[in-house]
């Protein structure tokens, strides 16, 4: 046996030395590249994977340029051939700026509402996601293996030891974090992936010294909104946006079914909740039905609540001024401005029930909902983006997980992607 | 103002005094726009002239709701109710308008009124436990229902108490519940199927015993005998059905016919099989040529399921009719010529071809011969299957031929009739594989080898080993630069596929060795990275598909070099 194994290693050497050097890369003749322009317009044939290669610039100890609203936020790099070898690998189109026209490029930035936003390092990232799940449940994580962007996963007993202070930035997954497993626990009572996210949770309550799922969620949500209130950047999607602000709103009081945590929910629970310390909403009321999976009026399109269920529509990013307002326009930095709407347990996020103060990126015009906000909470800062899955709008449990080399143009992962570079941006660049 | 918007205001302008519809189309509008207090008194106007108007009640309902204001609704319901108290609709609403308010006491108390203007009703009932289930209380739901059931007779109110057993999980309770229900009205049998399908894997067996029991009726076997379609067991569900038939030909009739939709929208072989032996019953039920018609489609049926040995027996039962319509007759022989091929007897195909060919649609005749031809050519005999062939000239025939010609080893009329056939005939997968054909021919730059011919042929006839030894040694003969890496190549990327490493690894290291720039540089190594990753090796996989990926870059193998990469480096799910 130990024979065989050495002849495959033997056999492996040799394969290795067997493959031969690839040839150097293309580069203008006659003309010394000084920098690489990776265009983010529709010439970029895979916009996801741009941001990638981005990143692991960065995480290279070098340097780089978001060029705000120029060719669709493009970035500029200084030449370097690891950049030029990712890119190709990744099959990311890149153009070599001589001098000069790094200078025109500069120019039409300098003229129109546009701006150079250093990068100066990569943040490091954190999601918030149980162990067992795996990355094609949660359209953040999908999109950071997509595009070679390393992240940690953290849970509640990161949470809750205060360890989320080791990085930069955080997602949430889809999170239920009032604790009723995104009430999908009389639905689908009996199937395996519900009694395995049920027992995992339960496990873990009671091994951090909870009484019960909802309470611990409630602990794990102040913990998020502490790193937040530290400096940090939180990006959550679809219910863990509603789910997060109810449990911060919720102090005391029992929002939580029966089944979740033994106790049925105050009945006068909307009433009694505090949204003084929440981030984005406020005077929300609770959906009290234990069977339908709605957590609240935020959620403008109620997709699981059948009388109330609105049809997908399309939002429409803002067009910020970029020498002005440079963080709100690095969120919707994207090739289109138009983008068809998808749902998620919290599919929009209704007017009524935000927050003064809130920016609203992303909103489907003429609707009582937007679909993607931000705001800033203590040093740090949020966004919240409704939905679950921009290339899959009618996601269902237990469909198949997008293939993101199918959508390589995807402008809705884009905008996921605009919120995991932009804490890379030089810190007094994002102080408006 | 949105163009919408605009054309609404036009719209009251020009109808000056506002109609019922357009207070509606307006109470609609101002929704939309979230100018909600607006639109609470366009409903309130459309109801206040009409108490009946079904869509300003919900319109009423849904904009209170955001407004958190549905206490407000509760006068004009009861304002309704005193002057119609048996209004169904408005009844439903005071439950649901209560019930959101959370006071569960106001949902009783209306639930009883109700049923003291309708004692018979089962609707209070029915309402007052949907509002209790929607607070997430099944059980109290339950208990809701049983009442009304005690009160309205045994079979009352089953479709609810089904569906909410089944909510709990109770999927045997839900089952026996919808067995009344269908005994009562067979009307329900879709739902019961609808509702049951979802019955965990782990208690069907039990469902079906309970649907199918000997105290149940033809209706709860038909629930049955669908379910099991759904569950991928069609054969059972056929055969538990088949034995329940009652003797009464038309209901007997309508439900195997019930059986064979079902089944047709199976789409697995176990499905067209079911179907096949149903529409043969269902032919032993109808008389004429609408028994002749089951018989036909069950012999296709059975030939979908490549049940051959059953198509022709069905189609023999066919061939005994004395009814049969000249049309009938041609499609029935298509369907027992292609089970003769598919048998394997050529000859006797080939015969009835040549008898019933001028009676045969045009479509069947083509789709025939090629597929005869296709039998011939496996079986080796090309001057046969050539001679058959040249009597068609369509496209789809003529690329056929082409393939004979390159067998023969006639590489110039190969790749003049895979040119001839062009890009669009037959089917997507047959016009790649010319196209890569005719790529291949083209490096050899030759116009006859029927070494090679014959090395192609034992891949047609299955004999995959042989073809790789003998493309290989055709392929040493030829220059590196023509055709013997393209050759090599193919060689290794057959023997990858026949699972046999040690030689594809080696074929594609000399595929690669002869010719490292030329087009079959990229293919070899990416079928060299193939091997790689199924054989665990996935460092040097992903070493070897991004050195393609940098030299090749012009080469169509790139897209799916990084696809590969992705999935090897995790950056997609495995598909």
């Amino acid at each position: 046996m130990v024979g065989r194994v050495d002849e495959r290693q033997g056999r492996d050497n040799r394969l290795l030395s067997e493959v031969p050097t690839a040839p150097s890369l293309h580069r203008p003749v006659g003309r010394q590249s000084a920098a690489l322009l990776v265009p983010m317009d529709d010439s970029q044939s895979d916009h996801l994977k741009a941001y990638g290669v981005t990143y692991r610039a960065l995480e290279r100890g070098g340097e780089a340029e978001w060029l705000l609203n120029y060719r669709a936020g493009s970035f500029l790099m200084p030449h370097d051939s690891a950049t030029q070898r990712d890119a190709a690998l990744a099959g990311v189109t890149v153009e070599s700026l001589t001098g000069s026209d790094a200078v025109d490029v500069r120019g039409v930035i300098q003229a129109n509402n546009m701006d150079s936003v250093p990068l100066e390092k990569a943040p490091k990232i954190a999601v918030y996601v149980p162990p067992t799940a795996a990355p094609w449940d949660d359209a953040v994580t999908m999109v950071l293996q997509y595009a070679g962007i390393k992240y940690d996963r953290v849970w509640d007993p990161e949470v809750i030891a205060g360890r989320l202070g080791d990085y930069e930035w955080l997602h949430l997954h889809h999170e239920d974090f009032t604790g009723q497993f995104s009430k999908f626990y009389l639905t689908y009572s009996g199937t395996a992936w519900l009694t395995r996210i049920v027992r995992d949770n339960a496990q873990m309550a009671r091994t951090l010294g909870f009484t019960s799922v909802p309470d611990l969620k409630k602990a794990v949500a102040h913990g998020i909104r502490q790193f937040v209130s530290d400096g940090g950047f939180m990006f959550a999607m679809c219910a863990a946006t509603e789910t997060l602000e109810i449990a911060l709103a919720a102090g005391g009081v029992d929002v939580a079914a029966q089944y979740s945590d033994g106790t049925p929910a105050d009945p006068n629970a909307s009433k009694l909740l505090d949204w003084s310390g929440t981030f984005a909403f406020r005077d929300a009321q609770l959906e009290r039905a234990a069977a339908i999976a709605s957590f609240s009026n935020i959620d403008g399109h109620q997709v699981n609540n059948p009388g109330r269920r609105q049809p997908l529509g399309a939002f429409q990013l803002f067009n910020f001024s970029a020498k002005i307002d440079p963080v709100a326009t690095m969120l919707v930095q994207s090739h289109r401005q138009v983008i068809p709407d998808f749902y998620g347990l919290t599919t929009s996020f209704s007017r009524a029930t935000l927050k003064p103060g809130v920016t609203v990126l992303g909103e489907e015009r003429g609707a009582p909902w937007v679909k993607y906000i931000h705001g800033d909470f203590g040093k740090g800062t949020w966004t919240f983006f409704g939905g679950h899955d921009p290339e899959d709008p009618q996601h269902q449990i237990g469909d198949p997980p997008t293939d993101l080399s199918l959508h390589p143009n995807s402008p809705g992962y884009r905008l996921i992607l605009n919120n995991v570079l932009f804490p890379a941006a030089k810190k007094s660049e994002l102080k408006t | 103002m949105g163009a919408r918007s605009a054309a609404v205001l036009l719209f009251l302008a020009v109808f000056g005094p506002l109609s019922l519809l357009a207070q509606r189309v307006e109470g609609l509008e101002l929704e939309r726009r979230g100018r909600y207090e607006e639109a609470v008194k366009a409903y309130r106007a459309e109801l206040g002239a009409d108490r009946t108007a079904v869509a300003a009640w919900l319109g009423l309902e849904r904009v209170l709701g955001r407004l958190q204001r549905l206490q407000s609704l509760i006068p004009l319901i009861d304002s309704t109710l005193a002057v119609a108290p048996d209004h169904h609709f408005v009844r439903e609403m005071q439950l649901r308008v209560w019930s959101s308010l959370g006071d569960d006491s106001r949902v009783a108390a209306a639930a009883r009124q109700w049923m003291e203007v309708a004692p018979e009703s089962a609707s209070p009932f029915r309402q007052w436990a949907l509002a209790v289930a929607g607070t997430g209380d099944t059980r109290r739901a339950i208990d809701i229902l049983l009442e009304g059931r005690a009160r309205l007779g045994p079979a009352a109110l089953a479709p609810e108490l089904a569906r909410q057993y089944a909510a709990v999980g109770n999927w045997t309770a839900a089952a026996l519940e919808w067995v009344a229900a269908v005994a009562a009205d067979n009307s329900h049998t879709l739902s019961a199927v609808a509702a049951l399908r979802d019955t965990p894997a782990r208690t069907r067996d039990q469902v079906v015993d309970l649907v199918a029991g000997p105290a149940t009726d033809l209706a709860g076997h038909q629930v049955a005998a669908e379910l099991l379609v759904v569950w991928d067991r069609a054969l059972q569900g056929w055969a538990l059905l088949d034995n329940s038939l009652p003797g009464d030909r038309v209901r007997a009739a309508a439900a195997v016919s019930r059986f064979v939709e079902r089944a047709r929208r199976g789409g697995t072989p176990e499905a067209a099989r079911a179907r096949g032996y149903a529409l043969e019953r269902l032919a032993g039920l109808a008389v004429g040529a609408d028994a002749e018609q089951a018989l036909l489609e069950a012999a296709q049926a059975f030939a979908e399921a490549g049940e051959f040995s059953e198509a022709r027996r069905t189609l023999d039962r066919l061939a005994q009719s004395p009814a049969e319509t000249p049309a009938d007759a041609a499609a029935a022989m298509a369907t027992l010529i292609l089970v003769t091929i598919e048998s394997g007897r050529l000859d006797e195909a080939e015969r009835r071809f040549n008898e019933w060919q001028s009676q045969l649609r045009a479509e069947d005749s083509e789709r025939l011969r090629r597929r005869l031809g296709w039998g011939l050519i496996e079986r080796g005999e090309l001057n046969r299957a050539a001679a058959l062939l040249e009597g068609d000239s369509s496209i789809g025939t003529q690329a056929v031929l082409g393939w004979v010609r390159l067998y023969q080893g006639d590489l110039a009329a190969a790749t003049e009739l895979f040119r001839a056939a062009g890009p669009f005939a037959l089917s997507r997968e047959e016009a790649t594989r010319r196209t890569s054909m005719i790529a291949l021919l083209q490096r050899i730059r030759s116009d006859s080898a029927p070494d090679l011919g014959a090395a192609l042929l034992w891949l047609v006839k299955g004999d995959t080993a042989r073809a790789v030894a003998s493309l290989s040694e055709t392929a040493r003969g030829l220059p590196a630069d023509g055709g013997q890496a393209d050759l090599l190549a193919l060689a290794g990327d057959l023997a990858r596929a026949a699972h046999d490493y040690g030689r594809a690894e080696r074929l594609l290291g000399e595929a690669l060795a002869a010719d490292s720039l030329g087009p079959a540089a990229p293919v070899a190594e990416y079928a060299l990275a193939v091997v790689l990753a199924e054989t665990d090796r996935t460092d040097l996989a992903v070493r070897r598909l991004e050195h393609l990926i940098l030299s090749h870059t012009a080469s169509a193998v790139v897209p799916e070099a990084r696809r590969m990469l992705n999935q090897l480096q995790g950056a997609i799910p495995q598909s």
